[in-house]
């Protein structure tokens, strides 16, 4: 494949050609969702599906968050593939039970004679001024439940290819979307591809500091690394990709090449992923090789704001991730 | 502006009728099936109570006794391949949708030939190849998920239809709204039926629920409603049978009120302080195991003798699935994790 | 906030500066630019100015300290400004926590808690888990390290790779009645590197792969080159008849593996006849330092042992004091430690004397480099049969030759030949030793 052929899209795009390709592929994917029909979803990621596939494959409902989840776990109990579309991340609270006692539930309370091969679209994040109710990063509450898989794309490539596995899985598979990502672009294949769950890319190579991000969080991270380079920091960024499974060898390894881990997110630090990835460094054998304390950069421990300032104060910024990765990579060199 | 009424699923004056008639329309062997289940369904949950007592399940479990004819009388209706789901008072619906006795007493025991490899015990038995897509034991949690299962039916364009069932508790959460409101904007093939045996734990529905019957909630969601006498298991085979053609015939979902009692306490542990034992007593009464016994003899459809051999072999049915399943290995802890994810 | 003043990095290979003289006096105000102190680096000295304006405190750097680059070594305090919480220079050995602290004036800006975070609790090591490896991997005590370069003194990787630089000047066995001490590395020869000069041009050829030096593998590297180069080696062979020892060790083998559950290996009779002679010959159990010589009066016997990757010296302490049977057990003990890297660095640090044996490698014989600061180094070869000349006749006998490198500084190749002469005699009549 060579660069100069592959057209760039934006990550909006790359999610939304996931979808009609892998409807246009199995007859047993539809999407279902507040709003995606006529309206298109909320940020116009189904917008023109209605029109190929159809109100019985592109299927508005009422605001019902629980029914939606429910309505998929069903379905996808009798074999088919739905893809249900949560508006703002938010309002999965109201979906919980459905996907917590039923969806994650089934296939182990069943002894393994059932599968539920769903997915759960989740736009997430802050960064659009829509404050507390609107903008939350909640992955660590479906981390933490068996028999759900979490997925969180940084770039349009893995948009696509991470949604048509997602697609394909057998299991419910929570897939994050960024809202500040929609928009970002990049090279996207125009065929159709898949990219395996459970591993990790790295975005960057260096030697002075791993950074472990995803989402959002892998452009800033990017950004940060450019900038203390300049100062001769070279940090490797890890890009996450899926955080359950979760690529434990590609984090175990980076950290023992560099002996200092940066784990960046926008949720909140308490309680947040970055608790756990601190311990799978720390049971690791990476431990032995780390020269300096592990470190989190984490959204504060507050409701997202709605003031501009405010808002960008709540969740770590590129200035941010360079501030914490210099102080990193120094310490004790 | 059309006045909002309750349609029933049937009309009330044919029922006093179709019971005779479905005694003579119905064949013997149908009949006899029918009770059968009862004594079945009666007698594997005594000897489950036995098996508890005796210190061998583990966990609780929750009896359905008294309430055998609102699980056989719905499932009687349907096709092999249609569908139900229920939840955690589901041991009737299980044996009258099919199961294997032996198979369904290992999953109580916990053991690893149960029907969930004993991971999911008495309370989220599922016979997948059956038709029975499971208990859950989280009240209400089916009813939206049965929405998915009837939305996939009606995607492909199948004849199946599915039978949802829920208690009296769970009709005051807000997934039950949300669910019959969307089975019914989308007329989805399935038949809602809560089997309201008057308290959900300890909390009476007819305190609970700010309207009476349950059937009425319907009207909210422009579907026909019905309360039965859910002791009488032909008055609910009526019923559902009218629901199920409905759904069948692409007309959308019903709700079916199966009015019951429920003789044993909410769970194991349930201490019986919120009614009194005349309440229980009374009920009692009202077995819908020998009501269907006398309908039976009186009708000429099965005789005495007929009917004490089909008790009979209900009961050396139950002995001999708890013999074989005592007999089977108990599941190893190792591995576990590779069974969370299907590949 | 009070201005560093930190050992600078001049030059582009310094790890550490050996630190000459202040031009100011604590206390005295500096002005930014003025000469501050001066700075030995391999090329030159070299004066530094001052990096700001103010009053000179906390000072620590005294002569000849070698100090790693960054590291602190005073402060300029402006107006208003008090000393930081201390943080005791990485200096040497001898510099003991008590001495740190006195060297810095006391500020009344310092919590009595930051004083106890400061210094880590005796016989507690604040370092990270890097470093801590490492500090395994090379045998450097971390409690030897006065304070490592991160906040309130951790020790990190980069101060483990300083110290263990440092240890080839370091003699570590304790003389008795005298405290441990330390004493200033030797400065090396100019020019000596064991990286071959960015000038030498590589040879044009395919690469199969490409190897970073570091970690052990670079001490050693720098251990060995300065002892090559700074120590002139004489080297000395002799031929010992080993038809005793095999003897003695095939009577006592039976009663030994009884006793111990251990084999008496070759390695432990030599490794006792050393012990025994040595102490008759002072010279070859003797450190050099700068212009004295320390005799030692134990033998701490140093058995270089193979790993993978690189070599590990486990040591036998006072083996001059030990039975056959103890450096059996004991021998036995370290080299298995030593290959499954369980050893401690105290045990892997601090011999007088050092013996390195490839005869189980079919070697005839080769010569060692001696292990600084020690001033001897015996190199086994393998015992074959060989024919020699008895009572006139040629007979076959096991062999073995022995090749003992001297630093010739301080031994003469005719003390060299007493120590090897009396070693064979006893070996090819090994009864003396029981």
């Amino acid at each position: 494949m060579s660069e100069a052929t592959v057209r760039e899209i934006t990550y909006l795009e790359a999610v939304r050609e996931a979808l009609i390709q892998e409807m246009r592929r199995d007859p047993n994917v539809f999407l279902l969702g507040e709003d995606i029909g006529v309206y298109g979803g909320a940020f116009g990621v189904t917008r023109g599906m209605l029109e190929e596939f159809g109100p019985e494959r592109v299927r508005d409902t009422p605001i019902s968050e629980a029914a939606i989840a429910g309505a998929a776990t069903g379905a996808a109990l009798m074999g088919m593939r739905p893809v249900m579309e949560i508006m703002f991340m938010d309002f999965i609270t109201i979906a919980m039970n459905q996907l917590v006692n039923q969806a994650a539930k089934i296939r182990f309370m069943f002894g393994g004679k059932a599968s539920i091969p769903m997915v759960i679209r989740a736009p997430a994040g802050s960064g659009t001024g829509a404050a507390a109710q609107h903008c939350q990063s909640l992955e660590a509450w479906f981390v933490h439940v068996p028999g759900i898989k979490v997925v969180a794309p940084a770039v349009p490539y893995d948009a696509k290819g991470l949604l048509v596995t997602a697609i394909r899985d057998n299991n419910p598979v929570l897939f994050m979307e960024h809202k500040l990502l929609y928009r970002t672009k990049g090279p996207v294949p125009e065929e159709l591809y898949s990219i395996p769950l459970g591993q990790a890319a790295v975005r960057r190579e260096g030697h002075d500091v791993t950074i472990l991000a995803y989402s959002v969080m892998v452009p800033r991270a990017l950004e940060a690394a450019d900038q203390l380079s300049q100062e001769g920091i070279e940090a490797e960024v890890v890009d996450l990709r899926t955080l359950k499974p979760l690529d434990q060898a590609t984090i175990v390894a980076s950290v023992s090449k560099t002996g200092r881990v940066l784990i960046v997110h926008e949720a909140p630090r308490t309680g947040g992923l970055g608790g756990e990835l601190t311990a799978v460094v720390a049971e690791s054998e990476a431990f032995d090789y780390l020269d300096a304390p592990i470190r989190r950069l984490a959204g504060r421990d507050i409701p997202i704001p709605y003031n501009r300032t405010l808002e960008r104060a709540a969740v770590p910024q590129v200035e941010d991730i360079v501030a914490a990765a210099r102080e990193l990579a120094r310490e004790g060199r | 502006m059309e006045e909002i009424v309750l349609r029933p699923v049937l009309d009330p004056a044919v029922i006093s009728h179709g019971r005779q008639q479905l005694l003579h329309t119905l064949p013997k062997e149908r009949l006899a099936w029918m009770l059968q289940k009862m004594c079945e369904i009666r007698y594997f949950e005594e000897k489950a109570e036995e098996l508890y007592t005796r210190g061998l399940v583990h966990g609780t479990m929750h009896l359905s006794i008294g309430q055998e004819a609102s699980s056989v009388g719905s499932i009687a209706v349907l096709r092999p391949d249609d569908l139900i789901i229920h939840h955690h008072r589901g041991h009737g619906h299980t044996i009258a949708k099919g199961a294997d006795l032996k198979l369904m007493m290992a999953e109580f025991l916990g053991k690893e030939c149960g029907y969930c490899r004993g991971r999911g015990g008495s309370m989220h038995i599922a016979d997948i190849a059956g038709g029975n897509l499971g208990a859950t034991g989280v009240v209400g949690s089916g009813i939206p998920t049965a929405v998915g299962i009837a939305l996939a039916l009606q995607m492909r364009r199948s004849t199946q239809v599915l039978l949802a069932f829920f208690g009296d508790g769970a009709v005051n959460l807000g997934e039950f709204h949300e669910a019959l409101n969307m089975a019914a904007i989308w007329k989805l093939p399935v038949v809602f039926i809560c089997e309201n045996n008057q308290y959900g734990m300890s909390g009476p529905a007819r305190t609970m629920c700010a309207v009476q019957p349950l059937s009425v909630r319907a009207v909210a969601y422009n579907m026909p409603g019905q309360t039965v006498d859910g002791n009488d298991v032909l008055e609910v085979y009526q019923v559902v049978q009218a629901a199920v053609e409905r759904a069948r015939g692409g007309e959308g979902p019903s709700f079916v009120e199966t009015y019951t009692y429920r003789w044993r306490g909410h769970s194991k542990s349930d201490r019986n302080v919120y009614r009194t034992q005349a309440e229980i007593e009374e009920w009692k009464q009202r077995c819908p195991i020998a009501r269907f016994k006398q309908v039976l003899v009186e009708a000429g459809a099965l005789t005495a003798t007929e009917i004490e051999a089909i008790d009979a072999q209900a009961k050396a049915n139950i002995e001999r699935a708890t013999e074989e399943a005592l007999a089977c290995p108990e599941p190893s802890p190792e591995n576990l994790e590779a069974e969370v994810y299907a590949p | 906030m009070a201005t560093e003043i930190i050992m600078p990095k001049v030059d582009m290979v310094m790890d550490t500066g050996t630190f000459v003289e202040w031009l100011k006096k604590e206390g005295d105000y500096v002005e930014k630019g003025e000469p501050l102190f001066v700075v030995l680096t391999d090329k030159a000295n070299i004066e530094i100015e001052a990096p700001a304006s103010g009053i000179l405190a906390g000072l620590r750097a005294k002569p000849n300290d070698v100090i790693p680059v960054t590291e602190v070594i005073g402060y300029i305090l402006g107006p208003g400004e008090t000393l930081p919480g201390i943080r005791e220079p990485e200096v040497t050995a001898e510099v003991t926590a008590a001495a740190g602290a006195e060297a810095v004036a006391p500020s009344s800006a310092r919590t009595v808690e930051e004083e106890a975070e400061s210094r880590a609790a005796p016989g507690r090591v604040r370092a990270t888990p890097a470093a801590r490896r490492l500090a395994a991997e090379l045998g450097v005590d971390l409690t030897s390290v006065p304070a490592g370069r991160g906040p309130r003194g951790r020790i990190h990787k980069a101060d483990v790779e300083t110290i263990a630089a440092r240890i080839t000047a370091i003699p570590a066995p304790p003389v008795p009645g005298e405290p441990a001490r330390a004493v200033a590395p030797p400065t090396p020869a100019p020019g000596i590197s064991p990286i071959p000069p960015a000038s030498v041009r590589l040879p044009d050829a395919r690469q199969k792969q490409v190897v970073t030096l570091s970690g052990p593998r670079k001490i050693i590297a720098e251990r060995m080159a300065y002892s090559a180069f700074s120590a002139p080696h004489i080297v000395l062979s002799s031929r010992v008849d080993m038809s005793e020892v095999s003897r003695l060790r095939m009577r006592v083998q039976e009663h030994f593996q009884q006793k111990t559950g251990q084999r008496v290996s070759f390695t432990a009779v030599i490794a006792r006849a050393v012990a025994a002679v040595l102490p008759r010959h002072p010279y070859l159990n003797a450190s050099l330092d700068g212009d004295r010589v320390i005799l030692w009066e134990d033998v701490h016997l140093g058995i270089a042992t193979s790993l993978e990757d690189y070599l590990v010296v486990p040591v036998i302490r006072q083996a001059q004091n030990k039975s056959l049977e103890q450096i059996v057990v004991e021998l036995a003990d370290l080299v298995e430690r030593a290959r499954t890297r369980r050893l401690t660095p105290g045990e892997m640090t601090g011999s007088t004397f050092t013996i390195t044996n490839l005869g189980m490698f079919g070697i005839e014989w080769f010569t060692a480099i001696i292990n600084p600061p020690e001033t001897a180094i015996l190199a086994i070869g393998q015992i074959a049969d060989a024919p020699v000349g008895h009572e006139g006749n040629v007979e076959l006998r096991p062999m073995m030759q022995v090749t003992l490198s001297v630093d010739h500084r301080i031994v003469d190749g005719a003390t060299a030949a007493r120590f090897l002469t009396e070693l064979k005699q006893t070996l090819e009549n090994p009864y003396l030793l029981i």
